[in-house]
């Protein structure tokens, strides 16, 4: 230890160390630091054990409150309020704009809907395969929707028959408007597996 | 004779510069503790232990897998930071920036060598983990290590994963489009997984096709621009950044539970 480079310190080491000489057989006893006056001593004694820990358990809580409070709104952050996509919502024509039989691809790809008439109802088709996630294509010479990433197969009412998928294509909501608009909600399914085909939204007689 | 006395006091004044001696604290080594030193004083020397049993570097118990998948995250870093030179994360740009690579950029193979590299480390952590199971290495002091190990074999396959959307072709989308679905079913907080209509307050469900664990990997209902660039994200930064603080911690164990093909 180098003293010499602090000159400023007062020289209380000294006291502190055992001065290197003789081993002295005497277990070395340390004595305890003068209290300097720069720390009071009424200081130290104002806060007890029960309100340090109170203040702790306050300034710990507070923390953790701060931190989960940031933590949400980071979470939060991941989710835009503004999307850029196409609505879940859109209106679709009239009835008069399909005829009996047809299978509208018109809306499939903006909207990721097929329309479908038959001889008493109109109904709106998810694209979206039940297998995993691709987009069927509509084949009309078969008369069926066909899967192009494992094959699976769709009768024209979006019922499976061949193919990994599952259960049937979702139905989305549809609706008429006041002044004949067709009104078609995605944010709302009806899956025939469930029994919700039969659900007067999820088709528009015609 | 004289030449080597030369050439040795050559060298001896080069080490004894004030340079050489800031950089190298140990000096030439001569010893067995300055050799010893000269390991332990370096930040990348250290990263190796100081002494390694013979059988330790013995190919046929190790296979060198866990190092070569080290040595390939490296490549992959390497050509990774050379691609992002010219690869644009957009609808617009990332198909063609990704046909330039390899038409218009001089040393059009370097895509291919981060593809490559990129199947390779899978293979490599797959058998490095194949050979841990087979030595019975995950045994205990070791079990810890083992499960640090299987994150990293998961953050490899996440890193894989995100890597495989960024050519933005039919390929890279619809198999983004499948794998990001079953995010849609994870339990509790995927739309389409079970139990998502359990958060929720009266008819307001919270899980919807906007707010699920789906939405948040995709920034979007289907894969997009924001797909896009959140994948570009976690690939370039986000996941690189978890899977070399858990490389740290695996390297710091290895060496901890015992070092490498020997008994603790």
């Amino acid at each position: 230890m180098d003293n010499n480079l602090l000159p400023e310190q007062p020289n209380q080491q000294a006291a502190a160390t055992p001065t290197p000489g003789p081993v002295s057989t005497q277990p070395i006893t340390r004595k305890p630091p003068e209290p300097s006056p720069a720390v009071s001593s009424n200081e130290t004694e104002s806060m007890d054990r029960r309100s340090f820990l109170k203040w702790l358990t306050v300034g710990w809580a507070a923390f953790a409150a701060i931190v989960a409070g940031y933590g949400s709104l980071t979470l939060r952050f991941m989710f835009p309020n503004v999307l850029f996509e196409p609505k879940q919502s859109f209106t679709a024509g009239r009835i008069d704009d399909y005829t009996v039989g047809e299978v509208s691809e018109r809306y499939k790809e903006k909207f990721a809907v097929w329309i479908v008439r038959d001889s008493e109802k109109l109904f709106a088709l998810s694209t979206v395969c039940t297998h995993l996630g691709c987009t069927p294509n509509w084949l009309a010479n078969e008369n069926k929707f066909k899967c192009p990433c494992h094959g699976s197969g769709f009768y024209k009412n979006g019922v499976n028959f061949e193919g990994p998928a599952p259960r049937p294509l979702e139905r989305f909501k549809i609706t008429l408007s006041d002044d004949g608009e067709i009104i078609i909600d995605k944010s709302k399914k009806f899956q025939q597996e469930k029994g919700e085909w039969n659900d007067p939204e999820s088709y528009i007689l015609a | 004779m004289t030449e080597q006395n030369n050439k040795q006091s050559w060298l001896q004044k080069i080490a004894e510069t004030q340079v050489w001696k800031a950089i190298f604290r140990t000096g030439i080594p001569h010893t067995r503790r300055q050799r010893m030193m000269v390991v332990l004083n370096g930040v990348f020397l250290h990263l190796h232990p100081v002494r390694l049993p013979k059988h330790a570097v013995k190919v046929k118990y190790t296979w060198c897998m866990g190092g070569l998948s080290f040595f390939i995250f490296l490549v992959l870093t390497v050509t990774g930071i050379l691609l992002m030179f010219y690869y644009r994360p957009t609808v617009e740009y990332a198909y063609g920036d990704i046909i330039d690579l390899r038409e218009q950029v001089p040393l059009g193979i370097m895509r291919e060598i981060h593809r490559w590299a990129a199947h390779l480390m899978v293979i490599t952590v797959w058998l490095h983990m194949f050979r841990v199971f087979m030595t019975g290495s995950y045994k205990p002091p070791r079990e810890f290590n083992w499960a640090v190990g299987v994150i990293l074999l998961v953050l490899t396959m996440l890193l894989s994963f995100t890597g495989y959307l960024l050519p933005w072709d039919q390929l890279a989308i619809w198999a983004i489009t499948v794998g990001s679905n079953m995010a849609g079913a994870t339990p509790g907080v995927g739309t389409s997984g079970p139990g998502s209509a359990l958060l929720a307050l009266g008819d307001v469900n919270f899980i919807t096709s906007s707010s699920d664990a789906k939405f948040a990997l995709l920034g979007g209902r289907f894969v997009g621009e924001g797909a896009l660039l959140r994948f570009y994200v976690l690939h370039c930064i986000g996941l690189p950044f978890i899977i070399m603080i858990f490389m740290i911690v695996h390297f710091w164990r290895v060496r901890k539970d015992g070092g490498i093909s020997g008994p603790t």
